[in-house]
């Protein structure tokens, strides 16, 4: 905790664009703000706070994998799926951690392109977060399916047989939806990173640093070449993500809309899932930006105007959400299929009516608390929303998997699914996984984009000092 | 070897030289002295192989001597059931073989085939060619094979449950039964249960005659003395009746599970089918009173649900409108719950039913009613001139009930009189009713011989026990219930160090070196060749055996002689069978001897009196009290009377009417187990005349109010892993009922109390019965009209194709979003049809699918998980009034939809169409993503969850290894599986037609579910031959795809149910 100013919140969410605070709050430089990223990661001594964190996470990732280990041995019946119920909690885990991969690029990539300069400062740990939760997210349909050593053969590998894979198989998109996208999300992360890099080699003190940064941050030096050939790729990788961050849960949901199960087979899910996506996305944003802000010191950098842009994308994106569950019962009572009618019915007043119930007040009404500037404002409410959220998101996948599947077409065949103590410590698990991987990339990466920050600041625009918001910035990180 | 003359020459009688023995010991002492105790399955090829090396030379001259018939016919005058080490011509390695037998389940006989694969048996068959199966089996018959390969089975002889040996067991039983001979058989009983072998009862007579103090006792814990005991009321003397529902139009069963629990249930259910297509002409009619619901009951135009206890009032007043409506007298005034509703309009509609078809209908009475119902039944038919039309006798010797036999022997016991009690097969320690002390009178008895398939409740009580042959290791034989003689010839030799029944009576009897082969074949022989049986008393039994079955035969010409020497015995026998005609080797290979049935007798009514029925207080269930409800016991078509328990495809099949699976339960319905604040799975105490019982509550539609039943036949303490052993720390399983049960009333107890024991059970039931909401309630009833389609046959006459009205969406509506394939292309399409106005619910198609698609059983966990593995499952819905429901039913199996959605949605590939149609699964690229399976719309798709063969890695099961089907892989863990349309038979269909060199016809091809089927509601074939069945079946109006909206284009398609119900019974 090496800031140089307090670390205390300065309300800059005024309204008027004119009477509002900047984006970097507190009498900073563009050194002060050098000094209060990298001095995370230059850190003598680790926090004790990082280790008990990363003692608990790490854990709960080694419960994790011991889970899988038990799954290989003893088979997929160790969870509570079923006859009816193929797809449980593993499969809910997937979309959920895919949902809160999407903020991360769309804040890096769509804002990008949107000149949403806000972006700036929450860009680099929200991508870091859109990594991780890919990690995740990937390892359950690999663990997930009955014989957990092959899921290559999703893969359109040659082989001597000539078997592929079916192309008609939203799975198969699937794979090369998330795949994509986890591949590009990880080079945008890293790509983004390599000034920093850069300037953390410049400032390593012991060799194996220098020598760490120095591979990964692939030789910058900075020139006006190196900077005209990054912003340059960075834009296009920017464009290349953008659609990707729509495709991708637009092709998850395929995995259900495909089907021609009641409760799955709907039109809107491809738009539905993208904003439950960003919705669940931005929630963890806030959740994770809360703690990371306050213990790091970064209450200047991301300041309560980042979070509250945030909260109102939440509150957005939730009402969209919102307006689909009711939609979906509307088109389910007009279209007239008695199975699709009953299959919401069902989900609303059948057997998982706490889960549906619970998913409404979470993903609907709590977002509608960040009406209140107070709640969207101050840190703690808005995680506690945020939680909320994310527990609301957990269900929603819950409801749109399980109580689809469990009471469909012939009544005889309606069943019960209840997860198991495996169920349920893969699912805790996979958090240990993501907050290892967290924690791991706060102790080593700058958490925040220098570079691009700066360009956010006055001093990068002294050129025109009172335009401190023109919409001509172009150029302007260039001279970071 | 004796000096007797031979007239039967051949080197199989090597075998029985003691040089030959010797030989045999010292070569292969394995062979020789012991069966294969546990035997895996490639220890057991050895053994075979080695053993047949030696018996090659006499093997090859056999066959050349069973000459052409050498298919078909499995066994020659030879015990050693060995495979070939050359081999014959006629035989080929890996193709399937099937060879005639029978089963016998408490004196009836059921004609079987059974499929082998290089001598291997693996799956049971129907009988079609004879004359009174007709084809079909049922549930037991098809698990049967189960039970030969169960590692569970005794191999071991024990002696005060110390292991002993064979050889141990003989040296004390030559002696012990020589000296009762020389006593006349002073003190010495033996139990066994009913039968209706011609070879045992010719023993029987035999050792009674050696030792005329001895006695014969007969036990069966579902007894059917009532039937008997009713028909000697009605016509002053035994006889057994015999319906020919081919030939009734109005059917009437008072309490008769005629299609679950008869022993001819097969036939009838055949005879009743017959008349069910309303294509064919005018349907029958069934009526059925009963109390518990039955698939009979299901099966019926219109059931009324009344307590047993009430049967018998209905039947006097049904007897009282009958002879009302002929004119014969007047119709008493209705009392009681008679008097009002449906009850009352059902004795009326009934009796001018009846009254209109006379000569054409029938009235039978279930065997748990009392004898004063049958023999109402009988004056019923009689008075309708039924009597030798739909309803035919053949005459019986008198006999006591079996169950007041029992009760004496165990009087005897007690008081000593007991030395010596040998148990056939029996096992009185668990089955005993609650008022006879079975195992305490039997520590009073000196001598105790069990010979039984397992170690079981009375076998850890007896002093001997010794491990019993299964029906498939040894010959038998028996009658079919129209007495048609059956044999059964073995298929293996016995695994597990057996000894058969007819065996250990021989030595009973003294004739030790008689093997059972000649037993059966001198018997059958003689029995059909009565010159065969020399002395003058054996030709006269061999006349009276034509007529008694389960009969006893009580003084017979005493005949003290010690017993001939079993070798002159078949000589004679074989030479009068050759002179006569009679061809031994023709009825080993049908399985039957044509023309051995029994002779239809027209007994004369005697006069009788009915006493008045007792009527409880109570007509509806406000006025319900605990301490006034009955308890009706019944086989529930699985684990039978217990014997059965051990049978894992039996108890995980799920029960028709309550789908339970691994146990049985107190069903009440739900106006009675409201009343008494009972709910689903509460444990609840039933009590009655000072003896009670534990049992989970059941609560399901139907069951008659005010009345509770159970099934018999489980809480078996000594079954074995899968039924329950508690000594080895195996829960029971199920509910013993047996304390209830009195020997005075095996069938109900009335006035029993109820009270909540506390606590919950687990039951575990394939459809989910007890968290259906209301919203789900309604959903299920808006559904089944559209998935379970019936109508009337007036509907009928008046649209044939009125079902097709249900269909949400016409075909032209209907549109792919792929390109729909062509199937033109293929030579065959292959397709399914099934016949909903035909199924009954038997079960039989179920267990015939697990044995010949090696389908794991899942246990009762997995099946409370919803993990069961059965590839076909017959989906029932309960619909209308919970008191009086209407039941819907389909079998529900993989239709192999065109438009397959599972296909789509498979990454990998690994669930493809074939050019004929078939949904293929390759497990060896499933994956198990269980995509298909969430997409499937029948949910008929399983998923191996676990591993579920693992414990096959364990040597003690390597027996079990040798139940599969060897055209069918056995499934991994994780691999999703299905109905094949039994595509192995479909091959293996095709390859002997391209051997043959012809066409495939329709009928080569016969599916496991289709084979089983009694009633031939199932019909498999080529959708492209414009003449086949299939074909035919689904172009009728009636015809209909289930889900067809959802435009998958299933090849299995059903036929509505067609109901025949009486107008004067419709509802208003």
């Amino acid at each position: 905790m090496t800031a140089s100013v307090a670390n205390i919140d300065i309300d800059n969410t005024g309204v008027d664009p004119r009477a509002r605070d900047s984006l970097v709050l507190g009498d900073q430089d563009l050194h002060s703000v050098t000094e209060m990223v990298c001095g995370i990661p230059e850190q003598e001594r680790i926090h004790r706070n990082w280790w008990i964190a990363f003692t608990l996470a790490a854990s709960l990732m080694g419960l994790f994998f011991a889970n899988i280990a038990y799954l290989f041995w003893e088979g997929t019946g160790i969870w509570g799926n079923n006859n009816p119920v193929g797809w449980g909690w593993p499969i809910v885990n997937f979309v959920f951690w895919v949902g809160i991969g999407h903020a991360g690029t769309l804040i890096s990539a769509i804002l990008f392109l949107l000149r949403q300069k806000w972006r700036m400062s929450i860009a680099r740990f929200a991508e870091a977060m859109t990594v991780f939760a890919v990690v995740c997210a990937l390892v359950f349909p690999g663990i997930h399916i009955g014989r957990p050593w092959l899921p290559y053969w999703m893969f359109p590998l040659p082989n001597q047989m000539q078997m592929w894979p079916n192309f008609r198989s939203p799975l198969l998109w699937d794979v090369f939806a998330v795949g994509t996208y986890g591949t590009v999300s990880a080079l945008f992360w890293y790509y983004g990173m390599i000034p920093d890099l850069a300037t953390l080699r410049d400032r390593s003190k012991t060799k194996l640093r220098k020598f760490l940064y120095g591979a990964f941050s692939m030789g910058w030096t900075g020139s006006a070449r190196h900077w005209h050939r990054y912003e340059r790729t960075y834009l296009i990788l920017a464009a290349l993500a953008t659609p990707l961050v729509l495709s991708v849960h637009s092709v998850v949901s395929f995995d259900f809309a495909v089907a021609q199960l009641p409760g799955w087979h709907t039109t809107i899910f491809p738009p539905y899932f993208v904003a439950g996506a960003i919705f669940s996305g931005f929630a963890m944003v806030v959740t994770l930006a809360v703690p990371v802000r306050h213990f790091f010191g970064l209450k200047k950098l991301i300041t309560l105007r980042h979070l509250e842009n945030m909260n109102m994308i939440i509150l957005a994106t939730g009402t969209m959400v919102g307006y689909a569950y009711s939609m979906e019962f509307f088109i389910a009572w007009y279209g007239a299929s008695e199975y699709e009618g009953f299959a919401f019915v069902n989900r609303a007043f059948g057997p998982y009516a706490w889960a549906y119930w619970t998913m409404v007040s979470c993903n609907v009404i709590s977002p509608q608390l960040f009406w209140f500037k107070k709640i969207r404002t101050t840190p703690v409410l808005m995680v506690i929303v945020c939680i909320f959220v994310n527990i609301g998101m957990w269900f929603e996948r819950f409801v749109i998997t399980v109580t689809s599947l469990h009471r469909d077409f012939l009544p005889s065949s309606w069943g019960y699914f209840t997860p198991t103590i495996f169920d349920m410590m893969l699912f805790l698990g996979s958090f240990g996984l993501f907050s290892t991987l967290f924690l791991l990339f706060l102790r080593w990466i700058p958490v925040v984009a220098i570079a691009e920050v700066k360009a956010t600041m006055p001093q990068a625009h002294m050129h025109h000092e009172d335009e401190h918001h023109s919409e001509d910035t172009d150029g302007a990180a260039t001279h970071g | 070897m004796n000096t007797q003359p031979k007239y039967w020459r051949n080197l199989a009688e090597l075998e029985n030289t003691p040089e030959f023995e010797d030989f045999l010991r010292k070569e292969f002492p394995d062979a020789a002295t012991t069966a294969p105790g546990s035997t895996s399955r490639r220890r057991f090829m050895q053994l075979m192989g080695a053993s047949f090396a030696l018996a090659g030379v006499s093997g090859c001259a056999k066959v050349k001597e069973a000459g052409e018939t050498a298919e078909g016919l499995a066994r020659w005058e030879k015990e050693n059931i060995l495979p070939y080490a050359r081999r014959p011509e006629g035989l080929e390695p890996g193709s399937i073989r099937y060879f005639a037998t029978g089963m016998e389940l408490a004196g009836a006989m059921q004609a079987l085939q059974v499929a082998t694969f290089d001598n291997r048996p693996y799956k049971m068959e129907p009988s079609p060619a004879h004359p009174y199966s007709q084809g079909g089996t049922d549930a037991y018959a098809q698990a049967s094979i189960l039970g030969l390969f169960d590692p569970d089975r005794s191999d071991k002889v024990l002696s005060k449950n110390a292991e002993s040996s064979k050889k141990a067991f003989a040296d004390f039983a030559g002696p012990h039964f020589s000296a009762l001979r020389q006593k006349g058989g002073q003190g010495l009983r033996i139990l066994a249960g009913s039968t209706s072998s011609p070879s045992m009862h010719a023993l029987k007579r035999r050792i009674l005659g050696l030792m005329p103090k001895a006695q014969w006792v007969q036990w069966e814990s579902l007894s059917r003395d009532n039937a008997m005991l009713g028909a000697k009321m009605a016509f002053g003397s035994s006889h057994r009746t015999h319906l020919d529902l081919d030939k009734a139009k109005v059917i009437v069963s008072l309490d008769d599970d005629m299609f679950g629990s008869h022993p001819a249930r097969l036939r009838l259910a055949r005879d009743w089918a017959k008349h069910r297509k309303p294509e064919d002409g005018d349907m029958n009619r069934m009526y059925v009173v009963e109390s518990r619901f039955t698939s009979t009951g299901a099966s019926a135009d219109h059931r009324l649900p009344v307590r047993a206890e009430q049967v018998k009032a209905f039947a006097m007043a049904l007897e009282g409108a009958v002879k009302a409506g002929l004119g014969q007298g007047k119709a008493g005034a209705k009392k009681g719950f008679l008097s009002t509703g449906k009850a009352s309009k059902f004795v009326d509609a009934i009796a001018a039913d009846l009254v209109a078809n006379k000569g054409e209908g029938v009235v039978t009475v279930g065997h748990n009613q009392p004898a004063e119902v049958h023999a109402l039944g009988h004056r019923l038919n009689a008075m309708l001139g039924n009597a030798g039309k739909t309803a035919t006798y053949t005459a019986f010797k008198d006999r006591d009930s079996e169950t007041q036999q029992f009760k004496g022997l165990v009087a005897d016991m007690a008081a000593g009189k007991v030395e010596t009690l040998v148990m056939l097969g029996a096992n009185p320690a668990y089955d005993a009713p609650g008022d006879v002390d079975f195992a305490g009178a039997l520590s009073k008895v000196a001598t105790s011989i069990h010979l039984g398939l397992y170690v079981d409740e009375t076998a850890k009580v007896s002093g001997w026990h010794v491990p019993m042959t299964h029906f498939l290791e040894t010959w038998g034989d028996g009658r079919t219930w129209d007495g048609t003689v059956t044999v059964a010839q073995p298929l293996i030799t016995p695994m597990f160090n057996g000894t058969s029944a007819l065996e250990m009576l021989a030595t009973i009897a003294g004739e030790t070196k008689a093997t059972p082969l000649d037993l059966v074949r001198n018997t059958i022989t003689a029995l059909m060749v009565p010159e065969a049986a020399a002395p003058a008393a054996e030709a006269e039994a061999a006349e009276a055996e034509k007529a008694p079955a389960d009969a006893k035969d009580g003084e017979e010409a005493a005949k003290p002689a010690e017993p001939e020497d079993a070798d002159l015995v078949k000589a004679r026998t074989a030479l009068a069978a050759f002179k006569a005609g009679f061809d031994w080797r023709k009825v080993v290979h049908d399985g039957y001897v044509a023309g051995s049935e029994f002779s239809a007798v027209q007994p004369a009514l005697a006069a009788f009196t009915v006493s008045a029925p007792a009527e409880r207080a109570y007509t509806a269930s406000s006025e319900l009290n605990s301490g006034e409800l009955e308890v009706v016991f019944y086989d529930d078509g699985k684990v039978y009377d217990g014997r059965f328990a051990n049978n894992g495809w039996l108890q995980e099949t799920p029960d028709f009417m309550t789908k339970l699976t691994w146990d049985n339960a107190a069903v009440l319905s739900p106006a009675t187990a409201n009343k008494l604040g009972i709910k689903d799975t509460d444990l609840l105490t039933l009590s009655v005349g000072g003896k009670s019982i534990t049992a989970a509550a059941y609560v399901m539609p139907g069951q008659s109010t005010g009345s509770i039943s159970i099934a018999v036949g489980y809480g078996r303490r000594s079954a074995g892993v899968v039924g329950g052993y508690t000594t080895k720390g195996y829960e029971q399983v199920g509910f013993d009922v047996q304390p209830l049960r009195t020997s005075d009333s095996l069938f109900s107890a009335v006035g029993v109390t109820v009270a909540k024991a506390g606590g919950s059970y687990k039951l575990a039931t394939t459809q989910s019965h007890n968290m259906i909401d209301t919203s789900g309630m309604n959903a299920i009833q808006k559904r089944i009209p559209i998935l379970v389609r019936s109508g009337t046959q007036e509907q009928f006459k008046a649209d044939p194709a009125f079902t097709k009205k249900k269909d949400h969406l016409q075909k032209k509506d209907l549109f792919s979003l792929f390109e729909e394939r062509n199937w033109s292309d293929a030579a065959h399409q292959w397709g399914m049809s099934i016949d909903l106005s035909n199924c009954m619910g038997c079960n039989a198609c179920v267990v015939a699918c697990t044995s010949e698609n090696n389908v794991s059983i899942v246990g009762k966990d997995q099946v409370l998980k919803g993990r069961e593995m059965h590839w076909l499952r017959i989906d029932r819905y309960f619909a209308g009034n919970t008191e009086d429901p209407e039941l819907a039913a389909m079998p529900m199996a993989c239709g192999h939809c065109e438009n397959a959605p599972c296909e789509q949605v498979c990454p990998v590939g690994a669930t493809m169409h074939s050019a004929e149609g078939t949904n293929d699964m390759a497990y060896n690229r499933c994956i198990g993503t269980r995509y298909c399976a969430n997409n499937c719309p029948y949910k008929v798709r399983r998923f191996n969850f676990h591993n579920y063969n693992e414990d096959l890695k364990d040597p003690a099961n390597a027996k079990k290894m040798m139940i599969f089907n060897p055209d069918v892989t056995v499934r991994m863990r994780g691999v999703m599986e299905k109905c094949t349309y039994c595509t192995q038979r479909i091959h293996y269909a095709k390859r002997q037609a391209k051997i043959e060199n012809r066409s495939l016809k329709d009928g080569d091809i016969v599916v496991a579910c289709q084979s089983a089927c009694p009633t031939n509601a199932i019909v498999f074939g080529d959708l492209k031959d414009k003449k086949s069945r299939v074909r035919k079946e689904q172009e009728l109006g009636r015809s209909y795809a289930v889900l067809q909206e959802l435009n998958v284009k299933p090849r299995t398609q059903f036929l509505a149910r067609i109901k025949n119900p009486n107008p004067a019974l419709a509802e208003a």
